[in-house]
């Protein structure tokens, strides 16, 4: 069943149209991610179900009840906001508490509620500091921790691991996935880093201008991308004309060495250059007048010729036709 | 090399103790003068400082009849009133300026401001015969109403630059977890900006403890605030009651500001450490 519907939402500003008839079913507790390039309406879209983008046509249901018309106070959706937007005048606990405060909990039940929260997030020594005090990670963890104190049905998370340093953001990610799976709460989360949604989605909106391009897993996602600039936005560094359609694949996926192997696709070339990649070389090809790059064992001295072999598996086929729709 | 810049050296290390004395001699100049005068029983006119020391016209100034505590107590009510006044109406139009898009904000504010430019004398007489007709002229609401004219410019200026720097994520955080338009704006918005409201205030009453000529025109000779008194006492040749009155004058400005300044410490200055 879906938890959250959208159906045929298209949302204007001015003349400018940001989103373009999306409809999506997002099944109740799924890890959905939406994922795709800088300004192609993400956070729109998330800021729609929340209501802080008024729609201009469509509609936003939670289980069978339409949201569309509610003020953002009665639509019970928590948002982790990119900034987190943890309130300066208050301390840790009583960002935590406000939520409850807000639905007329009683004084001693948030305060137990609150302590049994920062228990959880592992930050019970932080409930009398003030916001200023906390580090970027703690502070994601708190706007998470005041999303999640309310129950909320479902879970919109804007960018939350985008502002933190490469290793927080790995620690933080597998966080988020134990306890959305614990918790077993119907997340969407936006994010434009495709091994962060890879890794932490079990269903991935791909957009690209204001439109969903495809849904689907992320192992089909990743090995069978829509169309080309989605297989170009996910890492598919290689095109081969063929007839009238176009041979994709990762140069992670390919192999050049002085002989081929046996594989789909098989190509002499000349060696550009080499770089080290750490544990393998990557190594630019010329192959007649194309630019391919693959993954050798050996550096290749420029200039000597050599064989780039692309087993069937990594092989994309995208049609042109297909590919100009 | 080195001995030509030494000399060089030397003027400019003596150039900033210079300057900052001249400046000081500029600022307090005067404000040492009104101390003497303040102080003063005999100062006849060659003379670079006073014969006579003392305190004997502060005793006049104090007497009962003297209207030195009615003045007080006019100028201190007149400007609370005029604080809450031009607060009132200006947070709500400021926080609505705020949320304009630019081009058009600035716009308003900038009309706001127009009367400003307007030289006030012809305003004020103005003023003044339309409060006569409504009964307005020499009662206290009548003086707070012309004081909280330039006040509320004020207000609605600062308040704007204050709203405006409250961040939009902070009131839709607090939106998206259950507050209502009103309660946002109570818990989250107002609290943020109460650093700029407070600047406002200290403005408006600063402005409203020595504002001269609208008290004039339209609270006297019913109602005497300290600058009224100041510039009789002035008009009458009488420099030492003048001057007493004038450092009375600082005491409700410099009050307001301590206590603002203790009621800030603990809640803004944590905010400030961000
Ligand atoms: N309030 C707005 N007014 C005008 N344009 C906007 C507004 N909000 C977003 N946009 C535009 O809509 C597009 C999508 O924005 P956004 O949803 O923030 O993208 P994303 O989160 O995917 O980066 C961008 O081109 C942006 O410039
Ligand atoms: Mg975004």
């Amino acid at each position: 069943m879906a938890a959250l519907e959208l159906e045929n939402v298209s949302i204007r500003i001015g003349q400018a149209r940001i989103l373009n008839d999306v409809s999506l079913q997002v099944p109740a507790g799924s890890f959905t991610c939406l994922l795709g390039p800088s300004g192609c309406g993400k956070t729109t879209l998330l800021r729609s179900v929340a209501g802080f983008a008024p729609l201009s046509a469509g509609d936003i249901r939670i289980g069978d009840r339409s949201i569309a018309g509610l003020p953002p106070e009665r639509r019970e959706t928590a948002m982790v906001f990119q900034s987190y937007a943890l309130w300066p005048h208050m301390n840790v606990g009583e960002n935590l508490a406000y939520p409850l405060k807000l639905r007329g909990v009683s004084r001693g039940e948030r305060e137990r509620r609150v302590a049994a929260m920062l228990e959880r997030l592992d930050l019970a020594h932080c409930a009398k500091r003030p916001i200023g005090a906390l580090s970027g990670g703690q502070r994601q963890r708190i706007a998470l921790g005041r999303a999640l104190i309310i129950d909320p049905p479902i879970l919109l998370l804007d960018e939350p691991l985008s502002n933190l340093d490469a290793a927080i953001r790995r620690t933080l990610r597998t966080e988020l996935r134990d306890l959305q799976r614990r918790l077993g709460i119907t997340t969407l989360m936006v994010t434009h880093d495709q091994e962060e949604a890879l890794s932490l989605a079990d269903r991935i909106v791909l957009m690209r201008d204001g439109r969903i391009i495809q849904v689907a897993d992320p192992e089909t996602l990743y090995t069978a991308p829509a169309d080309l600039d989605t297989a170009r936005f996910l890492g598919v560094d290689n095109l081969v004309p063929e007839g009238g359609a176009t041979l994709a694949f990762r140069s992670t996926q390919a192999h050049a060495g002085p002989r081929a192997l046996h594989a789909g696709l098989r190509r002499q070339g000349r060696v550009i250059d080499s770089t080290y990649a750490g544990g393998a070389w990557r190594i630019r090809l010329a192959v007649a007048e194309l630019e391919l790059t693959a993954m050798g064992e050996a550096s290749l001295a420029a200039g000597t010729p050599a064989w780039i072999s692309v087993p069937d598996h990594a092989l994309m086929r995208f049609d042109a036709h297909r590919d100009a729709a | 090399m080195t001995l030509l810049r030494l000399p060089a050296r030397l003027l400019g290390g003596l150039m900033l103790p210079l300057l900052l004395g001249l400046t000081a001699f500029v600022v307090f100049g005067p404000l040492i003068n009104l101390a003497m005068w303040a102080f003063t029983e005999q100062w006849f006119f060659p003379n670079r400082f006073p014969s006579q020391w003392g305190f004997a016209f502060w005793e006049r100034v104090f007497r009962p009849r003297a209207g030195a505590w009615e003045a007080l107590y006019h100028s201190v009510t007149v400007a609370l009133a005029a604080v809450a006044l031009s607060l009132a109406l200006a947070i709500p139009a400021a926080y609505a300026l705020a949320r304009l898009a630019l081009p058009l904000r600035s716009l308003i504010m900038l009309v706001f401001l127009l009367p400003q430019a307007f030289p006030n004398l012809p305003i004020f007489v103005n003023i003044a015969a339309m409060f006569y007709g409504l009964g307005l002229n020499g009662t206290l609401f009548g003086v707070v109403l012309v004081h909280s004219l330039p006040g509320l410019v004020y207000a609605v200026w600062i308040a704007t630059a204050a709203f405006s720097a409250v961040d939009r994520s902070l009131e839709e955080a607090a939106r998206n977890l259950g507050a209502g338009p009103l309660r946002t704006f109570l818990g989250v918005t107002l609290p943020q900006a109460l650093p700029g409201l407070i600047a406002a205030s200290i403005f408006v009453f600063l402005d409203s403890i020595d504002e001269f000529t609208g008290t004039y025109f339209v609270g006297t000779p019913d109602i005497t605030t300290l600058p009224i008194l100041m510039f009789n006492a002035s008009m009458g040749g009488n420099y030492q009651i003048a001057a007493i009155t004038a450092l009375i004058l600082l005491v409700p400005s410099v009050g307001f500001m301590l206590i603002i300044e203790r009621f800030l410490k603990a809640d803004v200055l944590a905010r400030i450490g961000r």
